[in-house]
């Protein structure tokens, strides 16, 4: 498609009123001449340069915040599927360092996640907002929580990734592997009858198994608590006249449903979704 | 699938690749749009995803706020009107904004030019740029101008909207990036006139259109005048219903009216990009329609039950996993079955199939007695609307122009019409009567052409007799197609030498295009990749009401 920069002619007329008195841009500290700051007479070495004002409103100074956060998740999770393609389980002659790096790396991803969730869920609290600064925030806000979404789903997918690795290289030994690994592994020289030495056995294999399922069901119900968090938020509106430009802007002040809105719904929506499983597992489990 | 891999003859894409350049510079933005300009980046993109690309607010330019954002920058898509440049003007002598990146929609002349500078007396402004995205995208190869009464040079509109008209078609020529030879329809004063106007603003531009390599390429400007028979009749293609009895207006339906519809449902947008099923089934028709949604509707019912069959926590995980992917399907099949449901229920409550069959018999055959006396029946039966006894007379007085018009008329009045509405029939006569028309709209004009088509309809059958009918478009485009468009009927503006087949063709009708004639460029273009590419324009998408409107604007002159 074709364009036309009209810049350059418009810079020409533009210098034709360079007579007029031009107060030079307010705003943006790049495009300025910082020279021109300085009163003429204090233009000397060891004079005071002043400060130049930062005109980004406080509550917005945290969308900085929020971006370099995504920044550093996305880096974080890239280290992470290296370490993770490097080592999967740890082997008798390694000191183990990779996989506790690993398991700190996840949990500053979690914390970090967390904590931008919570830094856009947030945003502008405690700030007197205008009526347009309250727009841009929930303009924001939803598309913040579209970025932490897509953050948050390829974190889960290099988790699930490893994971499925991980059970690949480690196949759990059946029922009877176990007996007989533990069968062989009673020294001799405990007096035990072989009926207690069954029952035991019996007990410590229960033991075991129980342990394992329930780290596997506290881990699935983290995985599920963090998914809670990446949220399909956004979806509601996709596809949906309120995701219009041209409606929108119909409606900019009444009916548009700002992105802390839709947080705290979906939020609501997937918690009761969640309590509802947690105690539907509860019941089966007690049954 | 109605998306197209051609993407340099793409009104779409196009529009979206001036979006994505304007909003490329990175840091937060606001972008301010006009009335027009709202409604032409909302065709291609939504809310959610120019968010993505650092745009923190939407802003109407006469948005009356003074409140000053002095951390944003303001990227303004806009019209090149007086009315914007004052807007502008008088928002520069107090800035709101850092910095102002103007983007206007069509070229701007030197006084905006001058005014803007005279007004920036801050040096706010960044940079002005002409972007030609001045048109509506509605299809990858159909665009419109959103003018209403545009029928004639006689119509109220057309003194009004002449300059948005020329902006229009010259903006779609470099946004596609060609420099047609241009081609009109000689029994239309309005064609030529926008020829000329066309061909004097690229020659003044010319500039523009230095292009390193381009396609043979052809503007065809035509005159809805040629064929008014289209815009009358029903439609069966999913697009072209749902504009004919709900109104597609920049891709959002209203279904208000439709009886027990839910509050999420009254309106609802059908964008080609954010829906596969409207993308893959629009030029379907209305019985393979029905198969397409009970598919879609199976579909969900297998996810909602797998959804519903949670049994472990791993189950739990996929489902949330899903979910979102769950929740726009439900969405996207909640919509299309209450717009299949509303269809149904408008064409069953007027007897639709009835009225199609008569249209379809006047605007394919010529056999006057069969169809006279069902007409009449029609006419005294209650149980149809008024409009579509009128419009079945109006099409009968386009097919038989010197048959018993007056009769019908009369009975129209007996069975309560009015003179008003009546009278429609009299200005589509001297709107589009057979002296005025151009090409051969009913196939009587060559012997041999009316001949074969009644030999090919007595052998053949006909496979759909809802949907027999082809435009006049679908011969016009054989012509081209065959390098046979004849000259007498659609003469060059310019002598030209070239003999070639055009490669890329842009036709443009005055007066307004149908969804049915979209569905016959798709069809085209389909049956010809490679060969030869078409992307059709008008000055909007008409269906029966609008026409009908159109046609009693012309008579308040």
């Amino acid at each position: 498609m074709a364009t036309r920069d009209r810049t350059p002619a418009f810079k020409l007329i533009d210098l034709e009123y360079n007579n007029k008195t031009k107060n030079h841009s307010i705003a943006d500290p790049k495009d300025r001449d910082h020279g021109n700051d300085i009163p003429l007479g204090e233009k000397e070495k060891d004079s005071v340069q002043l400060k130049l004002v930062n005109f980004v409103p406080a509550w917005l100074q945290r969308v900085n915040d929020i971006d370099s956060n995504i920044c550093k998740i996305k880096l974080k999770i890239e280290r992470l599927e290296q370490l993770q393609e490097n080592k999967v389980l740890p082997t008798f002659d390694d000191d183990g360092e990779s996989i506790v790096k690993m398991e700190i790396k996840t949990l500053k991803i979690i914390r970090l996640i967390d904590a931008t969730n919570q830094l856009v869920k947030t945003l502008g609290e405690g700030f007197d907002l205008s009526i347009e600064d309250t727009r841009m925030k929930k303009d924001i806000q939803r598309s913040k929580i579209a970025t932490m979404q897509t953050v948050s789903l390829l974190f889960k997918q290099n988790q699930n990734n490893y994971l499925t690795k991980i059970s690949l290289e480690m196949a759990l030994p059946t029922w009877n592997e176990i007996q007989d690994i533990k069968a062989g592994d009673v020294p001799p020289s405990i007096s035990l009858t072989n009926q207690q030495m069954n029952l035991v056995n019996g007990i410590v294999c229960d033991v075991h198994a129980r342990d394992r399922e329930i780290k596997k069901v506290l881990s699935s119900i983290q995985d599920i608590t963090q998914l809670i968090h990446d949220l399909g938020l956004l979806v509601g509106q996709q596809d949906s006249v309120l995701d219009q430009i041209e409606y929108n802007l119909d409606h900019a002040e009444g009916s548009t449903i700002g992105g802390d809105t839709m947080y705290m719904y979906y939020i609501c929506s997937f918690y009761r979704n969640h309590n509802d499983n947690v105690n539907h597992i509860n019941k089966t489990n007690e049954s | 699938m109605a998306s197209s891999p051609h993407k340099h003859m793409d009104v779409i894409h196009a529009v979206q690749e001036y979006v994505n350049k304007m909003l490329k510079e990175p840091g937060m933005k606001v972008l301010v749009l006009d009335k027009e300009t709202a409604g032409i980046v909302s065709m291609v993109y939504t809310q959610s995803e120019i968010l993505q690309k650092e745009v923190f607010l939407f802003e109407k330019i006469d948005n009356v706020s003074k409140e000053k954002m002095l951390h944003m920058k303001g990227v303004y898509f806009i019209r090149p009107t007086q009315e914007n440049i004052n807007l502008i003007t008088d928002e520069l002598k107090d800035p709101k904004y850092s910095k102002y990146h103007f983007f206007f929609s069509n070229t701007v002349n030197k006084v905006f030019l001058d005014d803007i500078a005279k007004a920036d007396e801050q040096d706010v402004v960044a940079e002005i740029q002409e972007y030609f995205g001045d048109f509506f995208a509605i299809n990858p190869d159909t665009f419109s101008l959103n003018m209403q009464s545009i029928l004639s040079k006689r119509s109220l509109g057309w003194a009004m909207n002449i300059n948005r008209l020329v902006d229009g078609v010259f903006s779609s020529m470099l946004a596609l990036k060609k420099k047609p030879i241009i081609r009109y329809s000689s029994n239309s004063e309005a064609t030529r006139y926008l020829s000329e106007k066309i061909a004097e603003r690229m020659s003044r531009e010319r500039d523009l259109f230095d292009f390193r390599k381009t396609n043979e390429s052809l503007l065809l400007i035509l005159d809805r005048k040629d064929d008014p028979i289209t815009p009358l009749l029903h439609q069966w293609t999913y697009q072209a219903m749902i504009h004919e009895l709900l109104t597609i207006s920049n891709n959002r339906v209203s279904l208000a009216n439709a009886p027990n519809i839910k509050e999420d449902l009254k309106e609802v947008v059908l964008s080609l990009d954010h829906d596969a099923f409207y993308r893959e089934n629009l030029y379907k028709n209305f019985g393979d329609l029905g198969a397409s949604i009970k598919d879609l509707v199976d579909q969900y019912q297998d996810k909602a039950n797998t959804n519903a069959n949670i049994q472990t926590i791993d189950d739990m995980k996929k489902f949330i996993e899903n979910y979102p992917n769950f929740l726009s399907f439900s969405k996207t099949v909640s919509k299309h079955v209450a717009l299949m449901d509303e269809l149904s229920r408008i064409v069953s409550v007027n007897n639709l199939m009835d009225i199609s069959e008569i249209q379809q018999e006047l605007a394919c055959n010529h056999d006057h007695s069969s169809v006279y006396s069902r007409i009449i029946e029609i006419i005294n039966d209650p149980k149809y609307s008024e409009k579509d006894k009128l419009v079945v007379v109006m099409l009968y007085s386009i097919r038989y122009e010197d048959g018993h018009v007056w009769e019908l008329k009369e009975n129209l009045t007996r069975v309560g019409l009015s003179p008003k509405q009546i009278s429609l029939i009299d200005s589509l006569k001297s709107y589009a009567g057979a002296q005025l028309r151009e090409g051969d709209l009913l196939g009587t004009k060559n012997i041999f052409s009316f001949a074969k088509s009644v030999v090919k309809r007595g052998l053949q059958g006909v496979s759909n007799i809802y949907t027999q009918h082809k435009p006049l478009l679908h011969e016009i485009l054989d012509n081209i197609l065959k390098n046979k468009l004849k000259e007498q009927s659609y003469p060059f503006l310019s002598p030209t030498n070239t003999k070639e087949r055009p490669q890329d063709i842009i036709i443009f009708m005055i007066g307004g295009i149908t969804f049915e004639e979209a569905l016959t460029i798709y069809t085209f273009n389909s049956l010809n990749v490679g060969v030869c590419r078409v992307v059709l324009g008008g000055t909007n998408v008409l269906n029966c009401n609008q026409f009908l409107e159109d046609i009693s604007e012309t008579l308040r002159k």
